[in-house]
């Protein structure tokens, strides 16, 4: 990666400390409800939220839900960790990415349905992942585009053609372009936010999950089919959508059928109307 | 005057001059859109998936979201809004049904979704008069009541009609 990538890398403001010790929580494989709880209990606009979206209509309850405890177990982990991305990173996730010719909002929704996807495709592993990881790691996957996103003004719809043209992936159009690709820009900055090295993984890993340390590949495979999904439901992040080449060696991690993976779009469209219907209402 | 923007799923056909149809960035999803001459509707359903045997509830809370009751769906809501028509008379436009590069077969729903959108129309007696489908690029469809065009975009092609 050329100097340039790494002083943009050292520009970009470092994550809140809640989120940081959220994000360890849950690498680990063996922690509870309880353990995510108790990092979140501190932080009042998360736990206002948090009531906020466990009392909205989109969950429909009879009881009102008075205890961040009580949200918690009704919302699950994986809202409480993308309620918790959302909140804590400063509108990271929400920025316009102008080098890829995408909207504000549209690297959080992508994120999100990454995340959703990746989780789901774990019930149809062959191996044993973590899901909470696997949509953890969804939506951490791509933080290295808003690295490279201002260096590629101007050049997206060129790059575009070209990887369509050659049938290359689009990480390589990022490589010829700038010297270095997403992948490599997100690992830097996972680094210097602190993030697990699971997370890590799979934010360098989502494109080429054979590279990942051993016994992290079917975790990273999880996302890399969960990006492949996202974009194919239309939640792409501009102009490389539908240009990153799937690696069939998911095959070997993940029994998928035609029938499965038509279930799974199914149900993460399901999943993220309910997920952005109660965010939207806090 | 106004933009209808059609999510995934969705259905909707206006016949007021100034109203703009809009659907963003299709995957694997299908956009069907039938043009009525004669009384200047036009419809569109952003279909996801071919078969609604998948899921029975979804069948009939979101007919729109699979190829086999969408396109049925959009020709009644066609009629609904701009008065009964024959489908002889309705002219038909698909775009979509993408994939992700390299993707293996079980994958390849893009194409189940355009081959489950041309057998419900065919069903119907109809079948697609102008179609860009399949490939490797996101599509955005934007179609004017006005001039009855159907506009694609896609970030590596830019803008054409169809």
């Amino acid at each position: 990666m050329n100097l340039e990538l790494k002083d943009a890398v050292k520009a970009i403001k470092p994550l809140s400390p809640a989120l940081v010790t959220l994000l360890g929580v849950t690498a680990s494989a063996e922690h509870s409800l309880n353990d995510v709880l108790k990092v979140i209990q501190f932080d009042s606009v998360l736990t206002a939220k948090l009531l906020q979206a466990a009392n909205s209509a989109a969950f429909r309850r009879s009881q009102e839900v008075e205890s961040v405890s009580m949200a918690v177990t009704l919302l699950g982990e994986r809202f409480v960790v993308g309620m918790a991305m959302d909140l804590c990173s400063d509108g990271f996730f929400e920025q316009p990415l102008a080098g890829y010719e995408s909207a504000a909002g549209d690297l959080w929704r992508h994120s999100i349905k990454t995340a959703l996807a990746a989780r789901l495709v774990c019930r149809y592993a062959r191996v044993p992942v973590d899901s909470n990881q696997a949509f953890t790691g969804g939506i951490l996957h791509d933080i290295g585009k808003v690295v490279l996103s201002t260096f590629l003004e101007g050049a997206a719809r060129g790059m575009a053609l070209a990887a369509l043209e050659g049938h290359f992936s689009y990480l390589e159009a990022e490589r010829e372009k700038l010297g270095g690709d997403h992948c490599e820009a997100g690992d830097a900055l996972a680094v210097q936010w602190r993030l697990p090295a699971c997370y890590r993984a799979v934010i360098a890993w989502h494109h080429s999950p054979d590279g990942a340390p051993e016994a992290l590949v079917p975790l990273v495979y999880a996302v890399h089919l969960g990006d492949a999904l996202a974009m194919m439901s239309g939640a792409g992040t501009g102009s490389d959508s539908l240009l990153y080449p799937l690696n069939p060696r998911h095959q070997d991690f993940f029994d998928l059928s035609s029938e499965s993976v038509q279930r799974v779009l199914l149900d993460l469209e399901n999943e993220f109307a309910m997920i952005t219907d109660s965010m939207a209402s806090t | 005057m106004a933009t209808i923007l059609i999510g995934i799923g969705g259905v909707g056909a206006s016949c007021t001059p100034g109203d703009i149809l809009k659907t963003m960035a299709l995957g694997s999803c299908v956009a069907v859109v039938l043009l009525v001459p004669q009384t200047r509707c036009v419809g569109m359903v952003h279909v996801a998936l071919p078969d609604s045997a998948l899921d029975e509830k979804k069948k009939l809370l979101v007919p729109g979201h699979f190829a086999d009751t969408g396109v049925p769906a959009l020709y009644d809501e066609v009629c609904r809004v701009g008065g009964r028509v024959a489908m002889r008379d309705v002219y038909v436009k698909i775009a979509g049904g993408a994939n992700v590069l390299g993707a293996a077969s079980m994958f390849d729903i893009g194409r189940r979704n355009v081959l489950a959108v041309k057998k419900a129309l065919w069903m119907m007696g109809s079948g697609p008069m102008a179609e860009h489908v399949e490939g490797n690029i996101s599509r955005t469809v934007t179609i004017s009541i006005d001039a009855g065009t159907v506009e694609l975009s896609s970030p590596s092609k830019g803008v054409w009609i169809l």
